[in-house]
């Protein structure tokens, strides 16, 4: 009776799971394929791919804070309307719901905390991921396509931010978005696009309900199709970027990343048994065999621990700081000064040199040239018959290091524009000191 | 030799095994955590319509042998003494339209059905009796009537 | 490995404990306390603690009220002496037919705040942009008339916001500013929706000091703002203008009407009448429509200064000015002095005017005995009230006159103008508040403040002189060559040269407010539209090119003596074309 019990309860399993958890190469390998969510990932994973220096965890990071996005977003759709009409107490009532959320529903507050911080951590998360990707070059060789998905990933998620930022419908979410579509109308045929996204003249119920769809339903879908892309070229590409030979670096040693026994067959091989007859170098097969490891459970716990690092990030910050909510959007009552989100006060602050140049010409073209950076350099590579010997993977390569000086500042001047924009902005946007008592604005 | 490493990988992975049910225990907490808070987000705690409770002042109910409807809260506040008094609700059990009061007891218009003065189902398709609603003493001389409650045919509360 | 299991068991660790502690906070919420307490004292043993929510429908609408989720003991008259916020809270009005049922209408609808928040500071709305924080104490009335009619006729109990109301009309206020059915001024923000759109405590900030919250406002600094009472009850008033009622018009008793000039129908005139609308005193129960006193200042008999400061004194008005300028003054300001902040009158009758008039030309305070001739004195008494003690151009008065009045202690320009100023005193500078004086001063008196005026501002010494040059002659033969013959002044051309050299004081209008204009103290670049003061005899083609060639001494402008003279003749054709009077 009990073997039969035994045997139900094995059959059960496996139509569950298709392995046990033991220390088989075999088993290694079927826990990372036979999972939907772990699949993406390689049986074998190189061994400075662990490593922190090469990623920081970054993109991870940014995976971790869509998906707590996600989460807490379809929560917070639950008690949400995109509705600016009035109630008595002369309230929209997108607004009224902001102040449900915080004041009576139970938990309410602290979701409403992590989507609001979440999504700002995400656009920081996300600028720092290309950065890393950029000052290691990993773009190269191979990776040119990737990056461009990449970026276009970037755009998305500012954009993800930026059409929330309207929702709660307070002052702050009303002029910080005016002020970013004023900016559109600088650019030629920005008007156009202005109409599309507002649905109006002026931002009112038509944008609310326009920003509204886009940011639950549309930007997501893509964003998330993006990604999908994204994270399945890094495999296609072969891996994250690293140079030919690391057999003189010093890795993460083989006997801590777990132990394997039965390991003699997968010793010399890694999973692309079937790719190996396959014309053409990608994906890269066969290569610095020895310098692999499985996958699980190093890479995965990894993940995990960047994950949960974050996760644990934003809770903390979630409980000890409220997300603001100032007074209801008053479309007669511009706060002054009127600031966009935080990672446009560097446009804007371009802006206020001059609208054409510092709206829409600086930050066109940044986001074309730093798009085609890697085919920038391809053409230029090839046009002049360099051969640098860059390897991606590697913090700041000595050949690149023009490149690397131009990103790096680029990066510094926006920092520099948006504490500038941020801090030193007062009324009318002219110079203040941070921390100056401002005089009371409307209410 | 090979009994002590093998002796070493034991002790390893009885280690592994302690921290990694301690870390699923826990992630089951978090998860159990999470699922309650997110429940009691879910569940509906204040009404944006006519909400549940109400309050009366005690010297605004009717008079001895008297009734009064409540057209807002679809409920009528009957006195059988001077200390006694019911709520009966003026939802028809058959599919929720609102009973007239009739000097044989209450009639629906919507499909006819029948009930007598205690709510008592005499005619039609309703299923079943009227509600008789929960009344509290407050403090203050004031009374309470929760017409959330559904209690039997002539519960009447002491005031 | 085995560190990376830790470094996980920690995190996991961390991530139950942080998501435990947020959970935590929100099953402690402020009112179980209240909730708890309020029970104990009423000796209820078998309770919940739950939100307590009543919702006021009214015509537009629910109101979200959660107050009595704390409040709990608002209408229970046991609960009288209890703890705030438990305590009772007593009928509005006394007697038994009191037909505000907090159970009912709930508290937001007097109170304001967020009926909405359960914590003390979010109910409250006691933060930074919250646009309807509490109101406290009398403050409440100010909502009363969120149901009640209060526009036509004072509602009773609403102490202080009658008199708010009254002061509304005593103080003026209604001259510059427009409440729907109450006034109709049209030179100040609209106050119709000022208590859905401020806070009490912007709109006290902004009664008290109007440049607090818009730097650039032109409303006067009132000198009874001092008096607290008169300021809170007015703020009151003000906080209960809204254009959105909670009852429309039909249901409720609020009810819009417009109300009849009051002194519309006066059929005669007399000095008496005039005092009354002079001072702003009501008359019969009915709101006086008048109040010049708030602004301007007269002085009795005795010489004693009463009134505002923030308009010329008009002692001496009906000796210095006609009365043709005065009737005309009152009903369109604008006419004879563009730049004025005095709002129109023109909504009283001709018959109140007239008494205004009369009132004003009973005066007869002038100087008499020794002070008579005394310099010092003459100008102490006529002059300093705009001009200044220190002669600085800066006296009591002089902040919102547009032209500012003269700074005497420049001493470039007594010297560059000196002989001009005889003429200024007696018949006064046309299109500025300088009335002629010579019906109040004589030649002598005239003389004396002259010389001493020039004698203070230091202007004895030779140190400087003035070049006198000639305005250059027209298709003059004698100019050698590279310079032309000078031909007549072109608008067309002096509009480019303007544009060119001259806006950014003087502005894109030729009105003076250019955007530097702003940071200019004292004086402001002149209003080249002010067609009084630019077509006076003094003004002519000389002056305006010896002003736009050497600059005016002591002030702003500065010398263009690189301007070709054809420039300086076609700018002095434009300006001029600007102010031809239209026949």
């Amino acid at each position: 009776m009990k073997e039969l019990i035994q045997l139900y309860l094995k059959k059960v399993y496996y139509t569950v799971m298709r392995h046990g958890f033991d220390k088989t190469g075999l088993t290694k390998s079927k826990i990372i394929f036979s999972n939907l969510f772990l699949h993406i990932h390689p049986v074998k994973v190189h061994r400075r791919s662990l490593m922190f220096k090469t990623t920081m965890g970054l993109g991870v990071m940014s995976l971790a804070l869509f998906i707590i996005l996600t989460i807490t977003g379809v929560l917070i759709m639950f008690h949400y309307v995109p509705s600016i009409a009035l109630g008595p107490d002369n309230l929209p009532d997108a607004y009224g719901r902001m102040l449900n959320l915080r004041s009576n529903l139970f938990w309410g507050g602290f979701i409403r905390n992590m989507h609001r911080w979440s999504a700002h951590a995400m656009v920081a998360v996300v600028a720092m991921h290309m950065l890393r990707v950029f000052l290691t070059g990993s773009y190269r060789n191979g990776r040119e396509f990737n990056w461009v998905i990449g970026v276009i990933l970037g755009l998305l998620t500012i954009l993800l931010s930026y059409t929330g930022y309207l929702l709660p419908w307070d002052q702050l979410a009303y002029w910080g978005v005016k002020v970013g579509t004023e900016i559109a109308k600088i650019a030629p045929g920005g008007d156009l696009i202005r109409g599309i996204l507002l649905g109006d003249n002026d931002v009112g119920q038509e944008a609310l309900l326009r920003f509204y769809v886009l940011h639950v339903a549309v930007l997501p879908i893509i964003i998330s199709i993006f990604i999908a892309i994204h994270l399945f070229r890094i495999r296609k590409d072969g891996g994250l970027g690293r140079p030919a030979d690391t057999s003189q670096e010093k890795l993460i040693p083989v006997s801590d990343c777990g132990r394997v026994e039965n390991n003699s067959f997968f010793k010399s091989c890694r999973s692309y048994q079937l790719v190996e007859f396959v014309e053409g170098t990608e994906p890269k097969v066969n290569e610095e065999v020895e310098q692999m490891v499985f996958a699980w459970p190093k890479l995965i716990v990894r993940e995990i621990i960047v994950t949960l690092l974050i996760t644990v990030l934003m809770v903390i910050f979630s409980i000890m700081f409220d997300a603001g909510l100032e007074g209801p959007a008053d479309p007669n009552h511009p706060t002054n000064p009127s600031k966009a989100p935080w990672y446009f006060l560097g446009l804007q602050e371009l802006v206020s040199y001059h609208g054409f140049i510092g709206g829409v010409l600086i930050p066109g073209l940044l986001v074309v040239l730093v798009a085609l950076v890697p085919y920038i350099e391809m053409f230029i590579e090839t046009g002049l018959k360099l051969n640098r010997k860059i390897v991606s993977g590697v913090w700041f390569h000595k050949e690149r290091l023009l490149e690397n000086s131009i990103f790096l500042s680029l990066y510094i001047i926006m920092i520099f524009l948006i504490i500038m924009g941020t801090f030193f902005r007062g009324e009318n946007w002219s110079f203040v000191y941070p921390f100056a008592i401002q005089s009371g604005g409307g209410h | 030799m090979e009994n002590k490493e093998n002796k070493e990988n034991k002790k390893m992975d009885r280690r592994e095994f302690m921290v990694n049910s301690a870390v699923f225990g826990l992630l089951g907490a978090l998860f159990a955590v999470g699922s309650g808070a997110v429940y009691k987000f879910l569940k509906p705690v204040v009404s944006y319509q006519t909400p549940k409770k109400f309050r009366l002042n005690i010297k605004d109910l009717p008079p001895v042998g008297d009734e009064l409807i409540f057209q807002e809260q679809k409920t009528l506040v009957r006195r059988k003494s001077l200390s006694e008094v019911a709520a009966i609700s003026l939802v028809c059990t058959h599919l929720g339209c609102i009973v007239n009061k009739v000097a044989t007891g209450f009639l629906c218009p919507c499909h006819g059905s029948q009930y007598d003065n205690e709510g008592l189902v005499v005619g039609g398709p309703a299923p079943k009796t009227l509600s008789w609603h929960f009344i509290k003493v407050i403090p203050g001389n004031q009374i309470e009537i929760d017409t959330g409650t559904s209690l039997a045919e002539n519960t009447f509360f002491k005031i | 490995m085995m560190r990376d299991y830790w470094i996980l068991g920690m995190l996991m660790i961390l991530a139950t404990l942080g998501v435990s502690l947020s959970v935590y906070k929100e099953m402690r919420p402020e009112y179980i306390a209240y909730q708890k307490q309020y029970y104990e004292l009423t000796g209820v043993k078998q309770y919940e603690y739950e939100i307590k929510q009543l919702n006021f429908n009214t015509d537009s609408g629910i109101l979200i009220d959660r107050c009595m989720t704390c409040h709990l003991g608002a209408t229970n008259p046991a609960a009288s002496h209890f703890p705030v916020p438990l305590n009772f809270h007593k009928a509005i009005v006394s007697d038994n037919q009191d037909h505000h049922n907090f159970d009912k209408i709930g508290c937001v609808v007097c109170h304001d705040g967020n009926g909405r928040g359960l914590g003390k500071v979010d109910a409250h709305g006691d933060y930074h942009d919250w646009h309807s924080p509490i109101l406290k104490g009398k403050m409440v009335q100010a909502n009363c008339s969120r149901c009640h009619e209060t526009t036509v006729n004072d509602l009773a109990g609403a102490v202080n916001f009658n008199r708010g109301k009254k002061l509304y009309f005593a103080r003026a206020c209604w001259a510059c500013h427009t409440i729907m059915g109450l006034s109709s001024g049209k030179s100040a923000p609209d106050l119709t929706d000022a208590g859905a759109k401020f806070s009490v405590e912007y709109l006290k900030e902004s009664i008290v000091d109007p440049t607090a919250n818009s730097s650039i406002s032109k409303m006067p600094k009132f000198s009874w703002v001092t008096r607290t009472d008169d300021v809170n009850d007015l703020t009151i008033f003000l906080k209960g203008q809204r254009a959105n009622r909670l009852k429309d018009n039909k249901k409720a008793p609020v009810e819009y009407k417009r109300a009849d000039l009051d002194f519309l129908n006066i059929t005669s005139s007399s000095a008496s009448l005039g005092k009354e609308i002079f001072w702003g005193i009501s008359k019969d129960g009915i709101n006086t429509r008048g109040g010049c006193i708030n602004c301007h200042s007269i002085r009795n008999d005795k010489g004693e200064l009463q009134g505002g400061h923030n308009a010329p004194e008009l002692t001496f008005v009906a000796r210095s000015r006609t009365k043709a300028f005065i009737i005309e003054h009152i009903k369109n300001p604008k006419k004879h002095v563009p730049d004025t902040i005095m709002p129109s009158f023109a909504s009283l009758s001709d018959q109140a005017i007239d008494s205004l008039y009369k009132f004003l030309d009973s005066f007869e305070f002038s100087l008499t005995g020794e002070e008579k001739y005394s310099d010092i004195h003459i100008y102490k008494t006529y002059c300093s009230g705009c001009h200044g003690e220190k002669l600085d151009g800066r006296g009591p008065r002089y902040a919102l006159l547009d032209p500012l009045p003269r700074d005497f202690t420049k001493f470039q320009f007594i010297k560059s103008y000196q002989e001009r100023f005889a003429s200024s005193i007696k018949k006064g500078v046309p299109g500025t508040a300088m009335s002629s004086w010579e019906n109040v001063l004589d030649e002598k008196q005239i003389h004396l403040v002259k010389n001493y005026i020039i004698k203070m501002a230091g202007a004895l010494k030779d140190s400087y002189k003035r070049l006198n040059i000639e305005l250059p002659s027209v298709n003059a033969k004698d100019r050698k060559p590279p310079y032309a013959a000078l031909v007549p002044g072109d608008f067309q051309k002096g509009k480019i040269v303007f544009q060119r050299y001259c806006t950014s004081c003087h502005g894109k209008l030729a009105n003076g407010k250019g955007p530097n204009a702003y940071f200019l103290v004292h004086p402001l670049p002149r209003n080249l539209l002010n067609t009084e003061f630019m077509n006076q005899p003094a003004v002519d083609d000389k002056r305006l090119y010896q002003s736009i060639m050497l600059g005016v001494a002591g002030t702003s402008m500065p010398p263009h003596d690189f301007l070709p003279d054809q420039s300086i003749l076609d700018l002095i054709e434009y300006i001029k074309q600007l102010n031809k009077v239209q026949e």
